[in-house]
């Protein structure tokens, strides 16, 4: 059974100067060392991405997550994807992990469909045996056809998406997690889509999607939460969206 | 999945087992990761890492026997120990170069799934493997060409072997740390190896004078070739091989899972 929890999540970044990912001019100032060298390492800046967050969803759970550009929407996905380590609280997340956060995941452009969907599905923990058996399914669903021997360099970014979500959504995942980029697709992929994540309530998986789109939020999730600051308020039933949106935010009492 | 803020020192090392034993469980996933990383290096070529292959024997036929009458030693002494030199350097220096570069590479998965780091580095030894595994017709070739069959000794080079391996892993490891941080030291790396590749005896046999030099009596990277090539051509083992090496991948190891214990929650932040 899926689940997520989250507790009292919070999360540094280490602010980084572009002029410090240099060796040379880091070991310079080791040498100068004494008075320049007024920073102790304790006292690096970092900014806090998020902050106290808290969350929990059950298995046919879809959360949105709304809120401004900065907010810490992406961060929260990928803590919740295991990339980010809490520096303090904890997630904890029971399932099968599918991330759609970065279309290409990495690969070499070059690669075609087909080899996409093998890495997509590795990635997911399947193995190649299982792959080979779903390639098909994964192949109509996306409706890419012939295209899909053909070099990933020639997808526009809506068939990127398509494939990427054909795949994510057929390696049996029980967990979804998705970025705002489902809006690329065309309104038939949309419509494919929305009818196959309302199928995950079905299948008892979790689904979390980050959006502007107050619309897409309300047509695919049956909760919501709103993200400020890096604060979240707490999760509440799409019903009261428009409640949600119309309070203060979250972060505003700090 | 779980995973929380820093406890303790302790148990960061628990959190690190885990990264280590998720590596072991997710081999296929490294494997497949290494095949795609071959397939699009070579994509669109016609002879793929067969080219290297054909470039390395040109070197080892072009060095072997010109340095034979150069120095005046015998090319049936001399060819084979160019052309196992010349094999292996390539794979150690290629290890430890594209070792700095595992995630810089990965970064894009690094960023978004609970992938354990330690697997980028595995999919580069494998991804290393396999180039090697084209080379190897080049030893294969020169050892039958001269009439060298080293028989049962053959276990001592793959001991020797199998040390390197363990070898570049550390230091594939503690680079790709670095390298997430420093940019700079891909490039360091790859200036430094080309310094090595010259002073030690890769390509050349060193003269009896400079038995005592350190570039002969303490280079890790001239014991590591002669593990291997040793055995293959005189049936000896190097006392080095057991007696440096060993301890060197025991203690680099340590050092670079203490180094990984505090480093692993920064590495996704650095990319």
């Amino acid at each position: 059974m899926a689940d997520i929890t989250v507790s009292d999540l919070s999360l540094h970044f280490p602010i980084i100067g572009a002029d410090s990912q240099s060796l040379k001019r880091y070991l310079k100032q080791v040498a100068i060392g004494g008075s320049l060298a007024r920073q102790d390492r304790s006292s690096q800046p970092s900014l806090t991405a998020l902050r106290n967050v808290n969350l929990k969803l059950g298995p046919g759970d879809r959360l949105g997550l709304i809120g401004a550009n900065g907010s810490g929407k992406t961060t929260l996905l990928r803590c919740l994807a295991g990339a980010y380590a809490p520096d303090e609280g904890f997630v904890e997340v029971n399932g099968r992990v599918a991330s759609l956060l970065d279309l290409s995941m990495g690969i070499d452009a070059s690669a075609t469909g087909l080899e996409n969907i093998r890495l997509r599905g590795l990635v997911a923990g399947l193995t190649p045996k299982e792959i080979a058996a779903k390639t098909d399914e994964i192949a109509d669903f996306s409706g890419l056809g012939p295209f899909l021997a053909m070099p990933m360099k020639t997808y526009s970014s809506g068939m990127q998406a398509r494939l990427a979500f054909a795949t994510a959504t057929s390696v049996e995942a029980e967990v979804l997690l998705m970025d705002e980029w489902i809006a690329v697709g065309d309104a038939g992929f949309r419509a494919q889509a929305q009818e196959r994540l309302t199928s995950m309530l079905e299948r008892a998986h979790i689904l979390v999607i980050a959006s502007h789109e107050p619309s897409l939020v309300r047509s695919i999730c049956n909760k919501v939460l709103r993200m400020d600051h890096g604060q979240a308020s707490e999760v509440v039933d799409i019903v009261d969206m428009d409640e949600l949106m119309a309070r203060p935010a979250p972060g505003s009492t700090l | 999945m779980r995973r929380s803020g820093r406890k303790d020192y302790l148990s960061e090392f628990a959190e690190t087992g885990r990264d280590f034993s998720e590596t072991f469980n997710k081999i296929p996933l490294a494997f497949n990761l290494a095949w795609q990383d071959i397939l699009s290096r070579y994509r669109g070529s016609v002879l793929g890492p067969w080219w290297i292959t054909m470039m390395t024997m040109t070197l080892v036929l072009g060095l072997g026997i010109n340095y034979a009458a150069l120095f005046h030693q015998s090319i049936r002494e001399l060819l084979p120990f160019v052309a196992i030199g010349l094999v292996m350097w390539g794979y150690l220096s290629a290890s430890i170069a594209e070792g700095g570069d595992a995630f810089v590479l990965g970064a894009a998965m690094i960023k978004q799934s609970s992938i354990p780091l330690p697997l980028f580095i595995l999919r580069c030894t494998i991804r290393n493997a396999i180039n090697l595994a084209h080379q190897l017709v080049i030893i294969v070739a020169v050892l039958a060409w001269f009439q060298i069959f080293p028989g049962v000794n053959m276990l001592w080079a793959l001991a020797g072997f199998i040390i390197l391996v363990v070898n570049l892993s550390w230091v594939g490891l503690l680079l790709a740390m670095f390298s997430s941080r420093f940019r700079d030291m891909p490039q360091i790396v790859t200036a430094v190896l080309q310094l090595v590749f010259f002073l030690s005896p890769i390509f050349w046999k060193p003269p009896p004078a400079l038995a005592h030099s350190l570039f002969v009596s303490a280079n890790p990277f001239y014991f590591s070739i002669q593990s291997i090539r040793e055995p293959l051509l005189h049936g000896v083992n190097p006392p080095q091989t057991l007696g440096f090496l060993l301890p060197m991948a025991v203690v680099g190891w340590a050092a670079t899972i203490l180094i990984y214990n505090q480093t692993r929650r920064r590495v996704v932040h650095y990319l």
